[in-house]
């Protein structure tokens, strides 16, 4: 719609990286693996690893406008990509796909509706439409890139509040980056995995692997903390509902869970006897973990602060509502997830 | 001969001359199949066909009980593992069941009984017993034109949804009679083939009007230029418009009490309800203000709109359409309790569509049964009578046989 007339210059290819005009620029460019092994190739190493540090430590890619114009930037982003390839660490690439998509997020909010819609478009093929309402124009994306990015299934992100015109739902401005912040994540995840397997046919070079090693030092033990409390809680998971599950999974991954997502895994945990501390643990994997707001919610879920009332978890009901509500065959006999695991643990026994 | 090996051969000879009847999936070489044998417990699972002979051949050679293939195609579909048969997308499937949907007839013609402490009782069979808790039960249940009828309601109202709401075509939706309560209502648009679980959780959210705000809409409607409500409105904010028109208009003292309405609210519909309704006409829903200030106006306002839901939603198994791995009937294959065939059922003729008639495959010749159990005065339209032997066609011998009220007579 927009896309003969956006300009979208070099400052944009440094903000955006992993768009499509983006990859046609490194063409362009023609930059080789072995150029990195030259003095250019310090730079760029530099700025791979803190890239990844940055959204290790701060969730966050932060760039320094030295960067914001240069070619440099770019070559780093794919060098970056090509270090978590050789890494395979699922767990690190999303957290490195989130800070990737928050950075960009940041910027977009500073753009005219103009590039949202051209990138949304040209790189992510979304459908969009510009809709004209008492003489204001309002662009509509079809309901498909809305549901499948989507930060959380609740109030003006449910699709039954929102304005439907033959698929195509009206979002404004801020809601359109958010939902671009999500669909910028699920691209660089997938680029990272492109990348990983094309691995065996690239050769990775010496610097590639030394940015992969200095990673590797500070990331392990970071990771390391967040398994091991993974796994004690992990034990008789499979006696859990599909729910609860599914979030476990989510959280194990790295995931981003809700506000209602949370509530629901911590205090459904809580409520079989597990550990403010081993429930705090699970969501320390998360890429915008914060000790201590999660300290304060959970205890707050346990009912040892604010009103010392002890939350019980959601109902299936609501839990349908929030949709969190993945069920299976057993889940027709019940109403509550508790319930599930009651019946799961006496059909064991 | 046993009951499998006699249903075995029916199957074996359908097949034999009808197997070309079988409609295999589009991209069949990625998809996975699962059967069900006569004769055998479980599913065989993970199978997969480079085209169609060879599906063709294998339906006419196994004849199965029953035939699934999976709604998601894969890149090695007969990989034993999900990780290994590497998902590239799947359809969008919505599976309508009138075992899932209340109906009147369910209390003349399905029968449950309590395994554990022996309670039994005519009437929809519930998930445990309601006088041990236990949730093994013994069911017969039968399907009859008011349960189809049913099913055809809520199949209507997600076709509705999904062309008039969310813009997809006629062309690229298919209806299947699922030889037994239901239909299953396949789409194929490939904007939709990529849909992760959560976005296909909340397609069927949005199929049941679930998770509806009504706090947000009023305050979107009152403050903006693009208002949620509005009559001529295609998604769910219309449907609220005129199920609420439609209760206005009709509104009666005691309709309105029926609901739950408070009295202040009531008065101040009745009173003004012509008005109401001019305004809602034009757009203006400035009355909404006028009720929420009224006592209980909140609350009564959230009744009604309760009302409106349940009248519009749509009831689709969600674990069908939300599971991306799951196995769906095979078209043109049939059912292994019933003997119908899962046959496709036009969308402008929905209504027209007798799986009594026009799904029934098998002969008509006539077999003598002996009765053995209870059974429904009618059965697919036939009456059956009192006689401990019964002269019936073929195809509904196998339903009773199946259904165990029913032996077959050594001739
Ligand atoms: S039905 Fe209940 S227990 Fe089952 S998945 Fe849904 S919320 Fe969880
Ligand atoms: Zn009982
Ligand atoms: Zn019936």
């Amino acid at each position: 719609m927009y896309k003969s007339r956006v300009e979208f210059n070099e400052y944009d290819i440094a903000k955006y990286p992993f768009t499509v005009d983006a990859i046609k620029r490194l063409d362009e460019i023609g930059f080789t693996l072995e150029d990195l092994e030259s003095v250019l190739g310090d730079t760029i190493s530099e700025r791979a690893i803190e890239r990844i540090l940055n959204a290790i430590h701060k969730k966050t890619i932060t760039t320094d406008t030295k960067y914001l114009h240069t070619d440099e930037e770019l070559i780093a982003y794919y060098v970056t990509l090509m270090a978590l390839a050789v890494l395979r660490d699922p767990y690190l690439d999303r957290v490195y796909a989130v800070a990737e998509a928050k950075r960009a997020y940041e910027y977009l909010l500073q753009e005219p509706l103009e590039k949202l819609i051209y990138i949304a478009e040209k790189t992510f093929s979304w459908q969009i439409r510009l809709l004209t309402i008492d003489s204001t124009v309002y662009p509509a994306i079809y309901f498909t890139h809305f549901i499948s990015n989507v930060p959380e299934q609740r109030g003006l992100w449910k699709l039954v509040n929102r304005i439907i015109l033959n698929g195509y739902t009206i979002v404004n401005k801020n809601e359109l980056c958010r939902l671009i912040e999500s669909e910028v994540k699920r691209k660089v995840l997938s680029d990272i995995e492109n990348m990983r397997n094309r691995l065996d046919i690239i050769q990775t070079t010496k610097t590639i692997e030394e940015i992969a090693t200095r990673i590797r030092k500070v990331w392990y033990p970071l990771k390391k903390r967040a398994e091991i409390t993974i796994t004690t809680i992990a034990g008789k998971e499979h006696r859990y509902p599909p729910c609860i599950r599914r979030l476990l999974k989510l959280a194990r991954e790295g995931e981003n869970l809700s506000h209602a997502a949370r509530f629901a895994l911590a205090s459904f945990l809580l409520s079989i006897g597990k550990s403010v501390d081993d429930v705090i643990a699970i969501f320390s994997t998360a890429p915008d973990f914060n000790e201590s707001i999660a300290r304060y919610q959970v205890e707050h879920i346990a009912g040892l602060r604010g009103s010392r009332k002890k939350y019980l978890p959601f109902k299936c009901e609501n839990m349908r509502i929030y949709g969190l509500c993945y069920p299976d065959e057993l889940c027709r006999k019940v109403k509550h997830p508790l319930q599930y695991l009651r019946i799961k643990v006496k059909r064991i026994e | 001969m046993n009951k499998e090996e006699w249903l075995g051969r029916i199957f074996r000879n359908y097949y034999m001359k009808n197997a070309e009847r079988v409609r295999e999936p589009e991209m069949l070489e990625h998809r996975e199949f699962g059967f069900v044998y006569f004769n055998r417990k479980g599913m065989e699972r993970h199978l997969s066909f480079p085209d169609r002979e060879s599906l063709i051949d294998f339906i006419r050679s196994r004849y199965p009980k029953h035939a699934y293939y999976s709604t998601a195609y894969y890149i090695s579909p007969g990989a034993p593992t999900m990780d290994e048969k590497q998902w590239i997308g799947a359809e969008l499937v919505f599976d309508i069941d009138a075992d899932h949907i209340e109906t009147s007839c369910k209390n003349v013609h399905d029968y449950w009984r309590c395994t554990k402490c022996g309670r039994e009782d005519r009437g929809p069979v519930p998930n445990r017993c309601p006088n041990c808790g236990s949730d093994k039960l013994n069911s017969v249940t039968w399907v009859c034109h008011e349960c189809i009828d049913a099913a055809r309601e809520e199949c209507e109202k997600v076709v509705d949804m999904l062309i008039n709401d969310l813009g997809f075509h006629q062309k690229d939706l298919e209806i299947f009679f699922s030889g037994h309560r239901g239909f299953h209502i396949h789409l194929y648009d490939k904007r939709v083939y990529d849909i992760p679980q959560e976005g296909r959780r909340e397609i069927v959210s949005y199929l049941r009007g679930e998770g509806l705000d009504i706090a947000l809409l009023i305050e979107r409607t009152l403050g903006s230029s693009i208002r949620p409500l509005d009559l001529d409105s295609k998604c769910w904010g219309g449907r609220i418009a005129r199920g609420m028109y439609e209760i206005i208009l009709t509104s009666t003292e005691e309709n309105l009490k029926r609901l739950g309405i408070t009295a202040s609210v009531r008065k101040y519909i009745l009173l003004n309800r012509s008005k109401i309704l001019e305004n809602m006409e034009n757009a203006n829903w400035e009355f909404l203000r006028e009720i929420i200030r009224r006592r209980g106006g909140k609350k009564s306002i959230a009744k009604i709109i309760e009302h409106v839901v349940n009248m519009y939603a749509a009831e689709v198994d969600e674990r069908v359409t939300i599971d991306t791995r799951r196995l769906i009937r095979l078209p043109g294959t049939l059912h292994g309790k019933t003997g119908l065939a899962v046959v496709n059922v036009d969308i402008d003729g929905l209504w027209t569509f007798n799986p009594f008639e026009d799904a029934i495959v098998l002969s008509d010749e006539t077999i003598e049964v002996e009765i053995v159990g209870s059974i429904p005065e009618r059965v697919w339209g036939i009456k059956l009578g009192k006689a401990s032997r019964l002269k019936v066609p073929l195809y509904l011998a196998i339903y009773l046989v199946n259904n165990n009220v029913a032996e077959l007579c050594r001739r």
